[in-house]
């Protein structure tokens, strides 16, 4: 995958950004969310990247596997962290839900609204794609996988029916937040990262 | 070369003096866009050969000119802006009063600005420097001398000149030490933290840093757009440049300067496109994003400073060269984008935004640079501006990832502000884009708009080109960039200074794929989209209805609204108990205004108040003022006080 990886990875996060443009309701929701959004993706992407000292994916894969890392707190801050960006790009409860069929609390549908036949499936296959890359990648760079290709491959794809269930675990127990709140929570997550970053300067300096 | 250059001012300043006869306004400009053009292929060349002509920097007060590669790296960049500027002043000046004076300020404005990036000495680049702040405004006040041009040029010329006299300050002490041309200026002592210090506030005014950013959305876009173009591309990119030539070749920083620039920059990013996404109008939304950018490229120059003082100079040749990357892309697209406000402004005569719409299919070209620009502005992929904003990320993260705890902190909270900045570009651009150019138009002016004159459309073409080249290029350029940090690149590491799929084959690859594909699923269609009436839960749409630019960033503006405080007036009508109309308005008021500026102005006024209290007229009460402050004087002076 290498940097090419890392690049695709914020051009879906910006393709994501553009394709909002379009709708008027659900675009202004995205977008509010984004603001925080992005600050939180680039903080993971600063947590992480600490250990591995370099924001190529295959450097964060390699850093990521064995145990070492769960020993550095920061590691733990890029939980949550990712956690939430992970609820986000897949648009998820209780940031989005994905199954309403009323207009006004939509965020993700909306824009898709007038789109119909050949179209509106790209889209929606474009949202499917989204949900599993983002997953892959919390799957690939935060959880722990052996090192070596082939058993850490395995591994990391055996995390995604895990994620999915635990996704589908935290729809069903919260509810849809206040749309003022989710950029709190999002914000909020930004700062744990923070955290991480402070937690792993100090470790470094002992 | 030094040949080239020199026929190429001449050129220029035969362009200054043909438009003062109004017949001869067109050969004027395109002599200076012709002169321009060469000043910047030259300046190109000389940045990739790498042989400087002319003097070299000295200490000595008599004005000297010189190019070496960072300055022909500016030249490049305000050619950039400066050409199809001119071009479009064809066009764009011809209906207006005056159009000939503004034209020959124009040209001088841009030999000012070549005039700062070649100096060689403090005599010339104050002198230079000087008149880049001075022309502008006189051009501004030639072309409308209404009461809110004079107040904002009023407000540009006291910020700027108070500011400024950081400038002085810093340029002359180090000249007085011989640190410009000499061995650079140590980082001990008082003497580096005051030039530290008077060059951030110096520069840093002039590229409209927070909180002394407030001059910067009035002037810019009270002032012709062709003129709006080279102040907001260029003047505010020489000011950073300024600052470069300052902190890392005259001196060695202080350890307090990198990460202070870090901080500053970062907080100008979010605080500028902040006030821009609340913007409802085209002019002051590209002005406020124009704050953001040199934010960035601050932040970026900060990062440098910072890991060069730690002595990991590779990662901080990576952010030098991403903020001169990011001050390039930023040139051309901000150029552009000025030029199109222009353009639509001569169109539909409004630059509301909630008054256009539709202008994308009424105004091909325009739109085109509107989108391609904007999409760069946003940093979205594949476009420069992504490159460039992914670089100084690179450079941040460097500068956390250094040993040193505080550093560390500053760099990430530096990460997560500037990640919110990018979010909130993309925010005001969809907003810009949306408004503008989609959807059914607002108002009769955009619905009778059509595509703007000849030399407009040309300038537009040149700037599309420009991006296009910088979307193939700026992989290539930027370990070019990075190369002329001080430090040199450094022995390799792991940062990376090629980001994928940026430059080259590859991308031109990519991109004829993009088109393709695109080309393909279109005729692959078969059919065009149906005509449908919009989904409204089945009420029909009416024309006043759709979003204002204010509705689509309310969400945002709840969240934040603790801080922005935006004020809100709704006013009912009613006669006989019914409601007759509901007239609303809100705006955004600036908050670094009301906190510092207002009270600032304020305690002037009180201290002139008070100092005028001295002038009483009479020479009896100055003799006794004067007796007094001898008095005191030669007390002080006998305590030993005053050496």
């Amino acid at each position: 995958m290498g940097l090419l990886a890392a690049a695709r990875f914020t051009a879906a996060m910006s393709a994501w950004d553009t394709s909002a443009a379009f709708g008027m309701m659900g675009a202004a929701r995205d977008m509010a969310y984004a603001v925080s959004g992005e600050a939180l993706l680039l903080g993971t992407l600063l947590v992480l990247s600490l250990p591995a000292g370099t924001t190529d994916l295959r450097g964060l894969w390699a850093s990521a596997a064995e145990a070492d890392v769960w020993s550095s707190p920061a590691h733990w801050a890029a939980l949550p962290a990712m956690a939430l960006v992970v609820l986000l790009e897949t648009g998820r409860q209780p940031i989005d839900n994905p199954d309403t069929h009323l207009e006004l609390t939509m965020i993700h549908e909306g824009p898709l609204l007038e789109y119909a036949g050949r179209d509106l499936a790209m889209l929606q296959w474009a949202a499917g794609a989204r949900h599993w890359v983002v997953m892959l990648l919390a799957a690939g760079v935060v959880l722990p996988h052996p090192a070596g290709p082939l058993p850490g491959a395995i591994v990391t794809l055996a995390w995604l029916p895990v994620l999915a269930v635990a996704a589908a675990v935290t729809e069903s127990w919260q509810a849809k937040m206040r749309l003022g709140r989710a950029p709190r929570l999002l914000a909020s997550g930004a700062l744990v990262t923070l955290l991480g970053v402070a937690a792993w300067a100090f470790g470094a300096g002992l | 070369m030094a040949e080239v250059v020199l026929a190429a001012v001449a050129l220029i300043a035969a362009g200054v003096l043909l438009p003062l006869r109004r017949r001869l306004l067109t050969a004027g400009l395109a002599l200076q866009a012709l002169g321009m053009l060469l000043i910047g292929a030259a300046g190109a060349w000389i940045a990739i050969d790498g042989a400087g002509v002319g003097e070299a920097f000295s200490s000595r007060l008599s004005p000297v000119f010189g190019i070496d590669r960072l300055s022909g790296v500016m030249l490049g960049l305000i050619a950039g802006v400066a050409v199809p500027a001119a071009v479009a002043a064809v066009g764009y000046l011809r209906h207006m009063p005056r159009s000939g004076a503004v034209a020959a300020l124009s040209g001088l404005f841009a030999l000012a600005l070549v005039g700062v990036v070649t100096a060689r000495d403090p005599s010339a680049l104050l002198a230079c420097w000087e008149l880049m702040t001075l022309l502008p405004a006189v051009a501004a006040l030639v072309a409308d001398a209404s009461p809110p041009v004079r107040r904002a040029m009023f407000e540009y010329l006291a910020i700027t000149h108070i500011g400024g006299a950081g400038v002085w300050v810093a340029v002359l002490v180090l000249a007085g030490d011989g640190a410009i041309g000499g061995p650079p200026l140590g980082p001990g002592g008082a003497t580096a933290g005051v030039v530290a210090a008077a060059a951030l506030v110096g520069f840093g005014t002039k590229a409209g840093l927070v909180p002394l950013h407030a001059w910067l959305p009035r002037a810019h876009p009270v002032a012709p757009s062709t003129l709006s173009a080279v102040m907001s591309g260029a003047m505010v990119a020489v000011a950073l440049y300024g600052l470069i030539r300052v902190m890392f070749e005259w001196m060695v920083a202080p350890a307090w300067a990198g990460p202070v620039l870090l901080a500053v920059g970062a907080l100008t990013a979010v605080v500028g496109i902040l006030y821009a996404a609340m913007q409802s109008e085209m002019k002051r939304l590209l002005a406020h994003s124009t704050i953001e950018n040199m934010g960035v490229a601050a932040a970026a120059l900060g990062a440098a400073l910072w890991l060069r003082h730690q002595g990991a100079d590779g990662p901080a040749a990576l952010a030098f060269g991403g903020a001169l990357l990011h001050l390039v892309t930023h040139a051309a697209a901000k150029g552009g984008l000025f030029l199109a406000a222009g353009a639509v402004q001569g169109a539909t005569g409004t630059l509301q935004l909630d008054r256009l719409g539709g202008l994308g299919a009424r105004m091909p070209w325009t739109g085109a640079v509107l989108g391609v620009a904007g999409a760069s502005l946003a940093a979205l992929p594949p476009m420069a501006g992504f490159v460039s904003e992914w670089a100084v990320l690179q450079g941040v993260f460097g500068a956390a990832r250094v040993d040193d705890p505080a550093g560390a902190v500053v760099a990430g909270g530096a990460v997560l502000l500037l990640g919110a900045a990018a979010g909130l570009a993309a925010l005001a651009v969809a907003k810009l884009l949306g408004l503008a150019l989609l959807g059914p138009p607002r108002g009769d002016a955009s619905a009778a708009a059509t595509e703007a004159p000849a030399s407009m459309v040309a300038a537009h073409a040149i700037v599309l080109t420009g991006l296009a080249g910088l979307v193939m290029g700026a992989g290539w350029i930027l370990p070019g960039l990075a190369g002329l940090a001080p430090g040199g690149i450094g022995g390799g590491g792991p940062d990376p200074l090629d980001v994928p799929a940026t430059g080259g084959i590859g991308t031109a690859g990519l991109l004829a794929a993009l088109a393709v594909a695109t080309l393909a699923l279109t005729r692959l269609r078969g059919r065009a989209a149906a005509r449908a009436p919009i989904w409204l839960c089945g009420q029909p749409a009416i024309a006043r209805e759709p979003y204002t630019g204010a509705g689509f960033t309310k969400s945002f503006r709840i969240a934040v609204d603790g801080v922005l405080r935006s004020e809100r007036e709704v006013e009912v009508e009613r006669a006989g108990g019914i409601v007759q109309r509901v007239r609303s308005s809100g705006q955004v008021p600036d908050l670094v205004d009301r906190l510092i500026y207002r009270p600032a102005e304020r305690v002037a006024l009180r201290a002139a108040s008070g100092a005028r209290r001295l002038q009483s007229g009479s020479l009896r009460a100055y003799l006794a003022w004067l007796g007094a402050l001898l008095l005191v004087s030669l007390a002080l002076l006998r305590a030993g006080w005053l050496a």
